[in-house]
């Protein structure tokens, strides 16, 4: 399991809160009750909003971990079933590499009990991220077992496909040297033709007899042509917006670029917008994100180590300033920021959202991401003498670890569980001590 | 050590307290199955009773009657794990604490199942079907277990199997599902299968038994009972590493001296098989 996720700071279940989110928030209140049934309890663990939408909702009975997790997903595949009896519901499912292991999880379970109903789920993936040890291989192999399951292997355009996608997308007509030359360097994938077509569109083809030298040879090539041909203001500006993520909000990057005023920020926004490096995100107030994953990773590929760490570190501490009084909410965008600017900023701020950050990902039965997150924080402590904040991570990947099935991680789990215990008995922390030995999740002989 | 841990937590608190009680009811388990302490988890478990009883929580009591009922059956006190497990089950409430509720049943299905009443065996497995996605997976596992023995029991092929097929699904190696699996696909001629089971169980086996034997013991069993219909014993090197292993349990000692007798008996070997012969039989599989 590597740290898909982890790396763009979106806590667990991301993908799911967005898209369930957004669906019940434009349904009638009583409609949403009917079809969540007695479910809607443990589906308001995971959606936020819901409470707000039905606020006659209790608070579901505690169950050890693993019961748990699965009336959560009973309960979120028995609505979008129910949903979509009255209308027939499409889940798209973008860019499934970089899903966290419980919404995977979450996932297969759907895909298992959503026979007869109305539902279609599409996913897309990147095959060549996914490799054996990654989570989605273990995903898709358990769906192929599925009788509804069909995988389509996308292959690239054809030539004749090539000629049409170049016209309708930039209104470019390819002569047929030229057509030939794109089809061949991008074998039809549709993101490099579509970067090459837009080079094309601006005059190269007809004015520059030399214009096949400037055919790029690879993706990250051509993404770095159309780059070059913004300002290096704008660059500048998107490149500090790539270290924030695939999506960011202006305030964020008004904090972060205090060079500009705001009026020069939303002049460079509307260049890279009108070059269509960026797209405004439909649901989310002066939210901005990049056009293609590839052209933010390639921004910040270009800039060295040292300075993105200072740069998460600038929006890690703005991100607090902003938040606020919520801060804690956001624990697991703030973890990332703080994990990867710990070499300039240190443990503090790692430790103390990690801290809540595993705690969320525990409470929402996300265990493997829950486990991730308190043993970074526990590696970046490593050589300091165990103190409260330790024991308290300890604990947290104890249980974390103690939910999974394989003995080898329940001998962890006790293991990390009795080094929290002895510390917090040293420290005369009786009420945390016994809380660790009557916990439910303490690995026990059976 | 689980139990040491325990034990120190108790030293800090009140004596009688809830807290002291919830410490006393897993302290219990975990001396028997760490230390084979039996008088001193039986005082535990009295202990985490009385608390429970002066401060009225019967979900305290129910837990700690239904961890004890366990224990009994380990020891293969039938009569007191039946006993035990119905008090258990009986005071939970419907739904309240179903992983308690289901280890009471499995130990009121072995209880049953072992003193003869099948049918009351069997009402406690498919009680345990009820809230069987109401418990973790390794419990599931369990309850699917108890399910299949029962419907093997009754000659219900095509139960069995559906029912190992759910059971194998949430615990591809729980040791006692794949060797009850492998038996009836070679008691009903279908050897290629039953390879297949044995195999995946020794492989299992091999990678987990040496940390935890025990509930390797009653699927080792199954190796010495499948040569008896394939008259095939070159499995017995691998289930003799198992049952020669020091049980302290009286349930795995005696399904260990079972298989022992058994795989003696097959070899010919008259003095081991006497030597083996086990006090009393259980109903394994």
């Amino acid at each position: 399991m590597g740290p898909v996720l982890r790396r763009r700071g979106a806590p667990p279940y991301w993908r799911w809160i967005q898209s369930i989110g957004s669906f019940i928030s434009e349904q009638d209140p009583d409609q949403l009750s009917s079809a969540m049934g007695p479910g809607a309890s443990h589906i308001a663990e995971l959606i936020p909003g819901l409470p707000e939408k039905l606020p006659d909702l209790t608070d579901p009975p505690a169950l050890e971990p693993e019961p748990a997790r699965f009336r959560l997903f009973d309960s979120v595949t028995t609505f979008l079933k129910n949903a979509s009896q009255s209308q027939p519901l499409i889940i798209v499912l973008d860019d499934l590499h970089w899903d966290d292991h419980a919404s995977l999880l979450l996932l297969e379970f759907l895909a298992r009990g959503m026979a007869a109903s109305n539902l279609l789920l599409v996913g897309t993936c990147r095959d060549v991220e996914v490799s054996r040890q990654h989570p989605l291989s273990q995903t898709l192999g358990s769906l192929m077992r599925e009788q509804l399951f069909r995988r389509i292997q996308l292959g690239g355009l054809t030539q004749q496909e090539v000629s049409e996608f170049a016209e309708l997308s930039a209104g470019v007509a390819l002569p047929d040297n030229a057509l030939d030359l794109v089809h061949r360097r991008t074998e039809g994938n549709p993101l490099f033709v579509n970067e090459i077509v837009r080079l094309l569109s601006q005059g190269e083809v007809a004015t520059d007899p030399g214009w096949t030298a400037m055919v790029p040879e690879g993706i990250r090539d051509a993404i770095g042509r159309r780059l070059n041909r913004l300002s290096s203001e704008c660059n500048r500006v998107l490149t500090t917006a790539a270290v924030v993520g695939r999506q960011f909000n202006l305030d964020l990057l008004e904090e972060l670029s205090s060079d500009f005023s705001e009026d020069q920020l939303l002049e460079l926004l509307d260049e890279a917008l009108k070059a269509r490096v960026l797209e405004e995100v439909r649901m989310g107030a002066e939210r901005f994100q990049f056009q293609h994953a590839l052209i933010q990773e390639t921004l910040v590929s270009e800039i060295s180590a040292a300075r993105q760490v200072r740069l998460h570190a600038r929006i890690g501490v703005a991100l607090e300033e902003l938040y606020g009084a919520e801060v804690e909410t956001h624990a697991a965008e703030l973890t990332h920021h703080f994990a990867e600017a710990e070499p300039v900023l240190g443990t503090e701020k790692l430790v103390r959202y990690s801290l809540a950050a595993g705690e969320q990902a525990l409470a929402a039965y996300a265990w493997e991401e829950a486990l991730f997150v308190f043993d970074r924080a526990l590696a970046a402590k490593e050589g300091q003498p165990v103190d409260d904040d330790s024991a308290a991570l300890l604990f947290g990947l104890g249980r974390s670890q103690a939910a999974m099935l394989d003995n080898q991680t329940r001998i962890e789990a006790y293991s990390n569980m009795k080094s929290a215990f002895d510390f917090y008995v040293d420290a005369g922390n009786v009420e945390q001590a016994v809380a660790i030995a009557c916990s439910n999740t303490f690995p026990a002989w059976h | 050590m689980q139990h040491q841990v325990r034990a120190r937590a108790l030293s800090l608190v009140p004596k009688d307290s809830i807290s002291a009680g919830q410490l006393l009811c897993h302290y219990a388990f975990d001396i028997y199955h760490e230390t084979a302490d039996y008088t001193g988890a039986v005082e535990s478990f009295d202990r985490a009773i009385a608390i429970a009883r002066l401060e009225g929580n019967t979900a305290l009591e129910a837990q700690t009657l239904s961890m004890a009922s366990h224990v009994e059956s380990d020891v293969i006190h039938w009569e007191e794990s039946l006993e035990k497990s119905l008090q258990a089950i009986s005071l939970l409430t419907q739904g309240e604490n179903p992983e308690a509720d289901n280890w009471a049943r499995l130990s009121a299905f072995e209880s049953h199942r072992a003193m003869g009443d099948f049918d009351g065996a069997r009402r406690h497995a498919e009680a345990m079907l009820v809230s069987v996605e109401r418990v973790p997976r390794r419990q599931r596992a369990r309850a699917f277990y108890a399910n299949v023995i029962s419907a093997y029991r009754r000659g219900d092929w095509t139960a069995a199997r559906a029912l190992s097929d759910r059971g194998l699904e949430v615990g591809q190696t729980f040791p006692q599902l794949l060797g009850c699996r492998a038996q009836l696909e070679f008691e009903i001629g279908n050897f290629e299968q039953g390879s297949t089971y044995l195999e995946t169980l020794i492989q299992a086996m091999n990678q987990s038994a040496s940390v935890t034997p025990q509930p390797f013991a009653v699927a080792a069993l199954v190796i010495a009972s499948v040569a008896r219909i394939t008259g095939v014993t070159d499995r017995f090197e691998a289930a003799g590493i198992i049952l020669s292993s020091p049980f302290d349990i009286p349930r795995f000692t005696l399904a260990a001296r079972v298989g022992l007798g058994m795989m003696a008996v097959q070899r010919g070997d008259v003095d081991a098989a006497a030597c083996w012969q086990p006090a009393k039989v259980g109903h394994f599989c």
